[in-house]
């Protein structure tokens, strides 16, 4: 897997998810991801979602596994940059991952990721709300 | 005696009966000898000739006859023993005439003359009508075309059928039928049309239907088949007139895509104006509802959200349904999805304009919003999301006495 699909920004690890995965490439993105975590210390995991363009099963698979292994390992998952279309159908199908914090894009990721690092790394709060914003 | 006395008076009365029938009936009875010298001629049609027997008995039948040739041919012809029958016209008048060979004694010929002038010009007149009547279904824009009532098979057309044929005249159709023509696929369908006319006794007026032409394409003709009867009363012909109206279906056609463009254009518009997203804050965004919210109008607002989100980079959206009549529990589904994936974009929903109507109604039906913040109305709920984003509103003196 190229080194430029997963990058570390501070305390952040950037993953920019790729369009049409596989289910081989989701195994090995999934390995990479956590050797990452491993190796960088990385409080928060941003999935982008930017080039994704169909909310289909390997998608699904794809968010699911990734989040609940990095969960694991004690990192937080956000995601970001979902298109408006695949939201919808996500919604539809009754897809919300309620344990995932979504963000608009990158900008607003790294903000959270600076303040969770302030604050030590844990998940979010479920519902979602944010911590206050320091101007 | 008595016999001779019996036969002169036989043949006087033949004699006379004679002379009745040929003064009363337009033609004439001649008889010439055998050297062509007419020996009698009686007969109403002498009077129209001007002449009298009287001229004409005793004369040579070739000289008085030299010309026209077919008369001095005639009584040659008769003489040598062959029965001929010709047709001459001298001046405005037309005679059929027939020469017999006498075979009897002394030989020579019986010549019959029958005035065919009126008869002439009565066929003239109908052939003139006939003629015109032509002229004017051809000069009709439309289609005309009559059909045997019991084969079907055409029995007269107008020059448009022939060319739409693809034959190069009507008469070339006369006798047969619509499974001999290009449009042999609709024959079944135009048959069947004729029959229920005929049956019926009822005219068919202008419907709709396709035709195919002689090229392959097809054309939308507006057809009226109305029954002909004989003089018995019974339907014995169909009159079937059409007129091709394949521009004015395609101009027709246009104009309803046309029109449903504009529906959907307005549609659309009418949309976009239901969905009215008003930036209030660096991060807050407010969508009042207004009227009520089926599954299309939930899908609207939902995208239009979304998009209201991305565009001021919200970090909380205000749902207000102060105007929305009737919340039910798919109202409530449709505004649960709607709060779900403004979440996947990264903003935050409260709804506000809760009435104690909805407020009973949503407990009463049972409908889940205990992980949904609401408020009663739009005041409350930008100060919660205020709140949210850090933001207090604090009056003009207190900040000027610092914080």
């Amino acid at each position: 897997m190229d080194s430029g699909t997963i990058q570390k920004l501070e305390n952040l690890l950037l993953v920019a998810v790729p369009r049409d995965l596989t289910d081989d490439e989701v195994i090995l993105m999934r390995r990479d991801i956590l050797r990452a975590i491993r190796a960088y210390g990385s409080q928060v995991v941003l999935l982008d979602f930017t080039q994704v363009d169909i909310c289909d099963s390997f998608f699904g698979r794809f968010i699911y596994s990734t989040s609940r292994m990095v969960q694991l390992m004690g990192a937080t998952v956000i995601i970001s940059g979902l298109q408006d279309a695949v939201i919808e159908t996500m919604v539809e199908l009754g897809m919300t991952l309620p344990d995932v914090e979504a963000v608009l894009d990158l900008d607003d990721a790294l903000a959270l990721s600076r303040r969770l690092g302030r604050n030590g790394s844990g998940p979010a709060p479920a519902d979602g709300g944010l911590p206050e914003w320091e101007e | 005696m008595q016999n001779q006395a019996s036969v002169y008076n036989r043949i006087n009365m033949l004699e006379a009966q004679l002379r009745a029938v040929l003064n009363s009936v337009p033609m004439a009875m001649f008889t010439l000898d055998a050297q062509g010298v007419i020996t009698f001629c009686e007969g109403h049609a002498l009077e129209s000739m001007g002449l009298t027997p009287a001229q004409l008995i005793g004369q040579s039948g070739f000289d008085l006859f030299p010309n026209p040739p077919e008369i001095y041919q005639g009584i040659k012809r008769a003489l040598a023993g062959e029965t001929v029958t010709e047709t001459t016209t001298v001046g405005p008048m037309t005679f059929q005439n027939t020469y017999i060979p006498y075979t009897g004694e002394g030989g020579g010929i019986i010549g019959l003359s029958i005035d065919i002038t009126s008869i002439r010009q009565a066929e003239a007149e109908a052939r003139e009508q006939r003629e015109f009547l032509r002229k004017v279904l051809d000069a009709l824009p439309v289609r005309v075309l009559w059909k045997d009532a019991a084969t079907h098979a055409f029995l007269g057309c107008n020059q448009l059928v022939a060319q739409d044929a693809g034959l190069p005249s009507p008469d070339d159709l006369v006798g047969k039928t619509d499974y001999d023509m290009p449009w042999v696929e609709q024959a079944p369908l135009f048959q069947a049309d004729d029959r229920a006319v005929i049956e019926s006794g009822e005219a068919r007026i202008n419907f709709e239907e396709q035709l195919t032409q002689s090229d392959g394409s097809l054309s939308w003709l507006r057809t009226s088949k109305v029954p002909l009867r004989d003089a018995s009363g019974a339907v014995s012909s169909v009159l079937c007139v059409y007129e091709d109206i394949t521009e004015q279906k395609r101009a027709q056609q246009e104009r309803e895509a046309l029109q449903q463009q504009v529906i959907e254009a307005q549609r659309r518009a009418l949309a976009d104006l239901s969905t009215p997203i008003i930036p209030v804050m660096d991060g807050i965004i407010v969508m009042p509802l207004v009227g009520s919210i089926d599954t299309a109008r939930a899908r609207d607002i939902m995208r239009a959200l979304l998009r209201g989100i991305s565009e001021y980079r919200a970090r909380v959206a205000i749902l207000d349904i102060t105007g929305v009549p009737l919340v039910d529990s798919g109202v409530a589904d449709h505004l649960n999805h709607t709060i779900q994936a403004a979440r996947l974009k990264g903003a935050h929903t409260i709804v506000t304009g809760i009435s104690d109507a909805v407020a009973e109604t949503i407990v009463d039906l049972g409908i889940d919003w205990s992980r949904v913040e609401t408020m009663s109305n739009l005041q409350s709920g930008l100060v919660a999301a205020l709140d949210r984003i850090g933001l207090r509103l604090t009056t003009a003196d207190h900040a000027a006495n610092g914080k």
